[in-house]
């Protein structure tokens, strides 16, 4: 049907509507009509395209998900032997209570803030992985903070910081300075000075330990100077942690930055993953952390987010939670999980170090120490989005458009070509 | 006073705090109570005859088999497992793969997140303010998950008949043939949260022509599939009508009860779609919405679920356990019946026989239920509303004494002209 056609039809349908008086969407199949296409975010599309592709020598650097050096997924032991156990043990299926498997609750809260910190003052709610916690935490936001109020994340930061603050029907969404993209850095004066603008009560969101994308983290002096700033204008701070123990393979480490605010009695909210650092990523189990100046307030806290729970999914699922439970409760699981993560952290800075390395010797054009030095799962390469589309089309080496890539999907097999693709596009920018 | 002003002023401080949610808060009254003759009527959680609960032993021979398999833990698609959806969507439709292929599946956190993730897709999908027609009573977490999603204009059919305990099937009727084209109708597949009360066959019938007639979207929450009759074909004969009709609905569907697996929260939110090209742009919508609420869902007990829908003699086998524990709820029901019959109990009891699934409206009066609890120590909601799956056969005897010694000490009050 033409254009003038398919007007004269709705001209009739509208008329029609008119006359009627009444709604003939239905008839129209108006259920249907309403849905658009969707567009995916970009890790997800980006996954897509690289599992299409049917080049032998593809490699994937595009999702924050382990891989050992024979390119497979890793089932921690500490892990495998915690199932074990639940599994021997018969437990049954029973509703958790609506906050989370209790033991879990309680390791949580200690893997954040240490053994020596006061508790009492935590509100602590078992969520869906990261995202659950950040989705629950800006919901509660969302609920009990002014409508005026402020949402500022990092430039650039993990894409789905964007997507749910949308979900949840945030207004406010803005962002602040963070990277430097001429010297590959950290943009310290770009983030204090954007800070020092806000109003109160703004929140923040931050990432506690190696920063997705970028992999750069503030130093301990400049947490110590961002936290300032957060006291000074009444800031409210949301942690993301993403990482412990998975960014330099030592949990209190990776916790110093959380711990520093905790230190300062800032009120803030910590959104809590065991994706990573436990490799449970399907298992979807995560923690939501409310560090108040006082405990009367805690109680409130749990009870609002324990409603916002059973209204969006009634309870969490046993099976991850029970698992760290078991692994944080066992000396002896704990201290493998620690071994372990040793181990994965130091593969990954294995690669960074290789990769950084390689690329020297290539004598590829720039300075490719930053690869080297930044921290966690990610690399934010400083190639340009065009440099990436190469590395894409011509070497079937998949990585974001922003130049972020994961060190995850690097080993001793592919390192050599990707730090030759890398050079490649480097010195050849015409295609 | 001193005390106040040491204290540091929190964000928080205008936070209130909010009212517990009535099951649980019940529940934890029982867990609490130190008799040991107490009874919980109170959370739909299946008990075996000792009181126990029960996990399904399927469930536990696929868990072995699992771990044996080594399984990694990867993420799963956002829509979520491949067998486990494959599998659900066909308990829920039948086999015809021209009809499978337009409807969209997607792995849900149990009921409730199929709830959540229909009212979310219905508030952008329907026409917009849309009103929601919801049963009067119904499972009292329905509103307030529909509100939660954005569907937030809400009004409520006639069901129970309190008089004949019984569906008031006029009065439904005559409420949704008021309801404008493109409301939304929320209908219990089978086993009606609380009042165990379903429509016939040819109730359904004319619920279905309704619904055409008036261009109306239903929602189905099929949480008791397999539970109510013990049948998994006869349970999903309402779900499977609409669709044979031509209505393009939306199904909850739950394995929390029919699994046993409350913990894992498996579940499955269903969209029939007229076509194909249609019901890939629903699945990408959807899709969204997940990601941004907990970017994909947890796999283990999907995983479980899809093993034993994939496999011929574990399907079976789940079939056979299905039919004993909702045969052993009928039989609880039956007791408690003839108790109550032997006991003399004034009132009419033939209800508690008839109505399908874990719960029954037993009829009993606030201030009955409130004696059951303070003098008996038998818990069940102030609605009347009782989980048949807490009865056993040690049990019962005590529960029709209870019972008896409320009515008889609670006279209902006749109703005023």
């Amino acid at each position: 049907m033409c254009i003038r056609d398919r007007r004269r039809v709705h001209g009739i349908y509208k008329m029609l509507n008119r006359i009627l008086g009444r709604n003939l969407g239905f008839l129209r199949r108006a259920l249907w009509d309403k849905v658009q296409p969707a567009e995916m975010d970009s890790i997800i599309t980006f996954q897509e395209k690289f599992k299409e592709d049917k080049d032998p020598q593809k490699v994937s650097l595009v999702r924050g998900v382990y891989r050992t050096n024979e390119e497979k997924p890793y089932l921690f032991k500490c892990v495998e032997l915690a199932e074990k156990r639940m599994a021997n043990s018969h437990l049954d299926k029973e509703y958790l209570p609506v906050d989370g498997e209790q033991n879990f609750v309680k390791a949580a809260k200690r893997l954040v803030f240490g053994d020596d910190f006061n508790t009492e003052k935590v509100a602590t709610v078992q969520t869906l992985s990261g995202t659950g916690a950040v989705n629950l935490g800006l919901n509660f936001l969302y609920r009990f903070l002014p409508p005026e109020t402020g949402y500022y994340i990092p430039d650039p930061s993990w894409p789905l910081h964007f997507s749910i603050a949308k979900e949840v029907g945030l207004r406010n969404i803005f962002t602040y300075p963070y990277y430097d993209n001429k010297k590959v850095a950290l943009n310290f004066d770009g983030i204090k000075a954007k800070l020092l603008t806000l109003k109160p009560k703004s929140v923040v969101i931050l990432h506690a330990c190696a920063h997705n994308p970028t992999g750069i983290d503030p130093t301990p002096v400049q947490w110590k100077a961002i936290i300032d700033i957060v006291k000074e204008k009444k800031l409210l701070p949301f942690l993301d942690m993403a990482y412990q123990g998975f960014a330099t393979g030592d949990f209190d480490r990776d916790a110093s930055a959380v711990r520093l605010f905790a230190k300062e009695d800032v009120e803030m909210l910590v959104a809590q993953s065991f994706a990573k650092n436990a490799g449970l990523y399907g298992e979807r189990i995560g923690a939501l952390h409310f560090l108040c100046k006082s405990e009367s307030v805690v109680k409130p806290i749990l009870s609002q987010l324990k409603v916002m729970i059973r209204t969006s999914y009634s309870s969490n699922p046993m099976h991850g939670a029970k698992i760290v439970a078991q692994i944080c409760e066992n000396k002896e699981l704990f201290e493998m999980w620690k071994e372990e993560l040793k181990t994965v952290s130091g593969r990954i800075q294995e690669m960074r170090v290789q990769l950084s390395q390689k690329l020297g010797l290539l004598k590829t054009p720039g300075n490719w120490d930053h690869i080297r030095k930044q921290i966690g799962m990610f690399s934010y390469t400083g190639l340009t989005p065009s440099q990436c589309q190469k590395l894409i089309d011509k070497h079937h080496v998949y990585l974001l458009n922003n130049g972020r890539i994961s060190i995850t999907g690097i080993n001793l097999k592919n390192i050599d070509y990707i730090a030759k693709s890398i050079h490649d596009v480097v010195i050849n920018p015409q295609t | 006073m001193g005390i106040q002003l040491l204290r540091m002023k929190s964000s928080w401080d205008s936070v209130a705090l909010a009212p517990p949610d009535q099951i649980f808060h019940l529940n934890q009254l029982y867990l609490e109570d130190k008799s040991t003759s107490k009874i919980s009527l109170v959370i739909g959680a299946y008990r075996d005859d000792d009181g126990k609960p029960y996990v399904f032993k399927i469930v536990r021979k696929v868990e072995e088999e699992m771990m044996k398999d080594h399984l990694n833990k990867e993420y799963l698609q956002m829509e979520g497992d491949a067998d486990f959806r494959a599998g659900a969507k066909k308990l829920v439709f039948g086999d015809d793969p021209k009809l499978l292929e337009r409807i969209v599946t997607v792995q849900a956190l149990s009921g409730t997140g199929a709830l959540r993730l229909g009212g979310t897709f219905l508030s952008y999908a329907a026409p917009k303010g849309a009103k929601i027609y919801i049963s009067d009573p119904t499972w009292p977490n329905h509103m307030l998950v529909f509100k939660q999603s954005g569907l937030t204009n809400q009004a409520f059919y006639p069901y129970y008949d309190a008089a004949k305990n019984a569906l008031n099937f006029d009065g439904m009727m005559g409420e949704l043939s008021k309801a404008e084209p493109g409301s939304i109708v929320l209908l219990h597949g089978c086993a009606h949260n609380p009042t165990g009360i379903d429509p016939t066959k040819e109730q359904w019938k004319e619920i279905v022509t309704l619904c055409k007639k008036k261009g109306l979207i239903p929602f189905i929450d099929l949480a008791y599939q397999g539970f109510a009759t013990g049948s998994l074909e006869n349970d999903a004969f309402a779900v499977r009508l609409f669709v044979a009709e031509g209505l393009n609905i939306v199904v909850a569907q739950s394995f929390a009860k029919n699994a046993g697996l409350y913990n894992e929260r498996v579940g499955a939110f269903h969209v029939v779609c007229p076509d194909v090209e249609i019901a890939k742009k629903v699945f990408s919508n959807i899709q969204i919405d997940i990601r941004g609420m907990y970017s994909n869902p947890p796999a283990h007990g999907a995983r479980i679920i899809g093993r034993i829908l994939k496999t011929p003699a574990y399907f079976e086998e789940w079939k056979e356990e299905l039919k004993s524990v909702s045969e052993r709820i009928q039989k609880m029901r039956k007791l408690l019946f003839d108790e109550l019959i032997a006991l003399k109990t004034p009132g009419v009891w033939d209800h508690i026989l008839h109505q399908i699934g874990m719960f029954s409206y037993t009829g009993l009066t606030e201030a009955q239920c409130t004696w059951m609890k303070e003098k008996h120590h038998v818990y069940l909601l102030k609605s009347g509303r009782a989980s048949m799956a807490g009865i056993n056969t040690k049990n019962v005897k005590y529960l029709a004494n209870a019972i008896h010694d409320a009515v008889a000490n609670n006279p209902k009050k006749q109703q005023a002209p």
